[in-house]
């Protein structure tokens, strides 16, 4: 009976799904253009905007101001304190959030139709506007700076704090997007002013909306407030490009914990990379998919060692990585440590097998539909492939991309990617018999 | 839950179902189907909802509902321990599972060409799954390594678990859902298979499918597949319930792994099912009091008093008897914790005697309104918040209704309701405290 379940499994590649997306660019102001999908199955609208430019440009003796400048945006714009804005928001249903990554400075919107109107016109108050009362400042300034004492001592963000001053050595990208303790009381009101002048600029700035709207909708609010982003004489800050210099050395923290964690990085692969869907499939292979993954089949599946573990490609701006991780009971670390060198270096030699590479294409391609059901999944993708630098046939051509990937190809990505003397680990915990460490 | 979610935040309970029209039918052994038609994309959000939880196990045996939850994935008389996945994915699906207090659920996203497909498996691991003692042997330790996760590596879950043991004195909410450490080591594997053999049957389970499909479909579908499971007796609930409460209690958690104190209190107060009306007061009440950036706990600890960075309340109306009404508040730099629940004891006796403002219960009421336009924005957010209301009491009229009862509520209902949910003796004050060192 083992074939029991066959019939259902006549594969197939359903490409028409995609074109069910239909993007259009709004051109709304100069050589500007919005990426848009309008669709009216409910009366809202999604839209995400990114300004390209992020926490690994603050200045020496100031990192943080991006992220701060983020939080303080919506305490208190115009005529509205800090309560007043709140509330006008929340009484009207507008979600509005400023946030900031290491490259990028993130608007999100997401409002009922019928107030628009009043989201832009509070989007263009918040920005154009803000107030920066020192009482808010130094209110966000305390919670930032609690949530940065947290990283000397909460288990996972200790690991994440020293896993990015491993991989970044002296670059920004090592510091936390919400910078440092002693920084913060460096950053002044005129700072923040400073920030929004000379980093918030149309020639940087990237929309996508999703929603019941229209291109002429659209276009007029985006002319009507971002217009005045066209900035000239502004300094244009850069992030400085970083080499790659990393040593094949097992680093240690001791804590004492119930349960150790175990990190790992090696060198990723940018998106512009032909290999780059080839390095997509091997680690969905690998370590990417959860459920059935070589790393979660050996080490979970089989030996019951841990409950998560996993890998995953990321992207910066001027630096890829690859990496995974897991969490273990302390006197389990060797062993895992041990699977998981295996099968990077099983894939590395002998690649993946026929069946996993059609497994795994058939996931990544049937799946991509479901990523599309949401106004807000939609727009984020809209906005990460204009980041990506990709145009908008990037969704027809997608599936091909990844349908594309032969047996070969992962071989030859995995040899950069999993080279084991291009990759570290580190270690969180307590136990007894680690040798060849290096103490952080 | 099976593995971690990456993809979705979960919290529902304010969340609510206005314009959704769902369809419903129960086949002949008491399987019942919920469609929500969503045509946004061809897919599905097909999930199977059984109404069993943490608090359904027997005494001693904490953890098996979520134990037998990760099992469900170990194979079958048709399936190899992990082909459920390895078929799911295979076909562009996404799945997981969750358990709570009072259910569990098993979902997949996926193609609608795919229904067929996950409902014939979901029909095969209601009755047949097989287990090996070894598989058993190694998913205890992935079980007891996600609690070390989750709990015990993570100071304020651990707060979290020791309040609830102690807000609960009889009932069992009490229990953690993921079970204590020392009960999940010492079950069986004949513990875990009779807790599944008593409680997963078509009767006592609820399909809802939120997507591209109708309620025929569906139904012709679940008739081909489950029709031929015969139902279950499955005895009535019948909890143990909360005694008088006559102190408060206060807990306090030392920590080396925070360096953020943290002010709880956990007030013992009604579900749902336990008093409508009242729940729904309070439901209102958590949104102009407790919410985050507006309500008025963060107005006076966080801008007026300056003594907090975050103050904010939860209410969770689902479930059966009693549930809790928090209070959570993270004071500022050099704040004491003593010095926070003076104050807040303070505020409460003025809460209690405060006339509110029609106008801004009003505005309130609006907002939960329209937060039902959103909630219909994603085919998971559909299918979760029908399978958990389903599944803590709420019937399906009710649901749909929740906007309008909502609108009911009246300045009356506050302040009738509000001074009988702030009794200290029915309440947990809880400190987290950073260690020194």
């Amino acid at each position: 009976m083992k074939n029991f379940f066959l019939l259902f499994l006549l594969f197939f590649l359903n490409l028409s799904d995609l074109n069910a997306l239909n993007v259009k660019k709004v051109n709304y102001y100069k050589d500007k253009n919005a990426w848009l999908v309008n669709d009216k199955n409910l009366p809202i609208v999604a839209i995400k905007m990114a300004f390209k430019t992020g926490s690994a440009i603050d200045p020496e003796g100031k990192k943080g101001l991006a992220n701060l400048t983020a939080a303080l945006l919506d305490e208190g714009a115009g005529e509205f304190s800090s309560i007043e804005f709140k509330n006008i928001l929340a009484d009207n249903s507008i979600t509005l959030n400023f946030s900031v990554s290491h490259d990028n400075f993130y608007i999100d919107l997401y409002t009922l139709k019928e107030n628009l109107d009043l989201s832009f016109s509070l989007l263009d108050l918040a920005l154009s506007k803000p107030r920066f009362d020192l009482v808010e400042i130094n209110g966000i300034k305390s919670k930032i700076k609690l949530a940065l004492e947290q990283s000397y001592k909460d288990p996972n963000q200790i690991s994440s704090r020293l896993f990015r001053e491993i991989l970044f050595h002296d670059h920004p990208y090592k510091y936390d997007t919400l910078g440092t303790i002693d920084d913060l009381d460096r950053i002044t009101k005129e700072d923040l002013i400073n920030f929004l002048e000379n980093n918030l600029r149309i020639d940087n700035f990237y929309i996508s909306a999703s929603g019941d709207i229209n291109e002429v909708e659209l276009k007029k609010y985006l002319n009507k407030y971002f217009k005045k982003l066209d900035k000239k004489n502004t300094k244009n800050l850069s992030v400085p490009k970083f080499k790659k210099k990393i040593i094949s050395k097992t680093f240690f923290h001791k804590k004492d914990l119930k349960q150790a964690s175990i990190l790992f990085a090696g060198e990723g692969i940018s998106k512009n990379d032909p290999y780059f869907y080839s390095a997509y499939v091997m680690n969905y292979i690998l370590g990417g998919g959860g459920f059935f993954s070589r790393l979660t089949t050996e080490v979970r599946e089989k030996k019951g060692l841990v409950y998560s573990i996993y890998s995953y490609l990321y992207r910066y701006d001027n630096y890829n990585f690859f990496a995974g991780g897991a969490q273990t009971s302390n006197e389990n670390i060797n062993k895992v440590i041990n699977i998981i060198k295996e099968e990077l270096m099983k894939i590395k030699k002998e690649g993946v097998t026929e069946e996993e590479l059609e497994n795994a294409k058939n996931y990544l391609i049937n799946s991509y539909v479901l990523r599309l059901d949401s106004n807000k999944k939609v727009a984020s993708i809209l906005l990460n492939t204009q980041l990506d630098g990709l145009d908008i046939d990037f969704f027809k051509k997608r599936n091909d991309y990844i349908n594309s990937v032969s047996l070969e190809d992962i071989k030859k990505v995995s040899k950069n990617i999993l080279d084991e003397n291009q990759i570290f680990f580190l270690i969180i915990g307590n136990p007894k018999n680690l040798v060849n460490v290096d103490n952080i | 839950m099976r593995f971690i979610l990456f993809f979705f935040i979960i919290f529902l309970s304010k969340f609510a179902f206005a314009d959704f029209k769902p369809k419903t039918h129960t086949l002949k052994n008491g399987l019942k189907i919920i469609v929500i038609e969503n045509n946004r994309v061809p897919a599905v959000a097909h999930s199977i909802w059984y109404k069993v939880g943490s608090a359904d196990e027997p005494e001693g045996k904490s953890g098996i509902a979520h134990f037998l939850e990760h099992l469900l994935f170990k194979g079958t008389d048709k399936l190899k321990p992990g082909e459920f996945s390895q078929i799911v994915a295979r076909n562009g699906g996404k799945e997981n599972a969750f358990t709570s207090k009072n259910y569990t659920g098993y979902f997949q996203l996926i193609h609608k060409s795919k229904l067929e497909l996950v409902m014939s498996l979901e029909a095969d691991r209601m009755k047949n799954i097989k287990l090996i003692k070894k598989e058993f042997e190694n998913e205890k330790t992935v079980v007891l390594e996600e609690r070390y996760s989750r709990v015990d590596n993570d100071p304020s879950s651990l707060l979290s678990e020791q309040i609830n043991a102690s807000l609960y004195m009889n009932h069992p909410y009490r229990k953690p859902i993921i079970g204590w450490e020392h009960e999940i080591k010492n079950l069986s594997l004949e513990d875990v298979m009779s807790f599944y053999r008593k409680y997963y049957s078509p009767n006592n389970a609820i399909i809802v499918v939120c997507g591209d499909v109708n309620l025929n479909e569906v139904v012709t579908i679940a008739k081909k597949y489950f029709s031929s499971i015969n139902p279950s007796k499955i005895e009535k609930r019948d909890w143990t319930q909360e005694p008088t409460q006559h102190a408060p209690r206060k807990i306090i958690l030392e920590s080396k792994n925070t360096a953020i104190p943290v002010f709880k209190r956990h007030y013992l107060v009604p579900t749902y099912t336990k008093s409508k009306k009242e729940s729904l007061t309070l439901e209102v009440f958590s949104e102009i009091f407790g919410n985050l950036s507006t309500g008025m706990l963060h107005e006076e600890f966080v801008k007026n008093k300056k003594l907090a960075t975050s103050a904010a309340t939860y209410y969770y109306p689902d479930g059966f008897g009693d549930t809790s009404f928090i209070i959570s508040i993270i004071p500022k730099k050099d704040i004491k914790l003593e010095e926070i629940e003076l104050h807040l004891d303070d505020f409460l006796e003025k809460i209690k005697k405060r006339k509110f403002d029609s106008k801004k219960l009003e505005k309130i009421k609006k907002r939960f309104v329209n937060d039902t336009i959103y909630a219909q924005d994603s085919l998971y957010m559909g299918m979760r918040i029908f399978g958990s209301a389903l599944t803590t009491g709420y019937s399906l009229e009710e649901i749909i209704n929740w906007p309008n009862d909502i609108n009911q509520i009246s300045i009356e209902d506050l302040e009738f309701y509000i001074p009988k949910i702030f009794d200290k003796k029915k309440s947990v004050t809880g400190y987290l405290i950073p260690a020194k060192g």
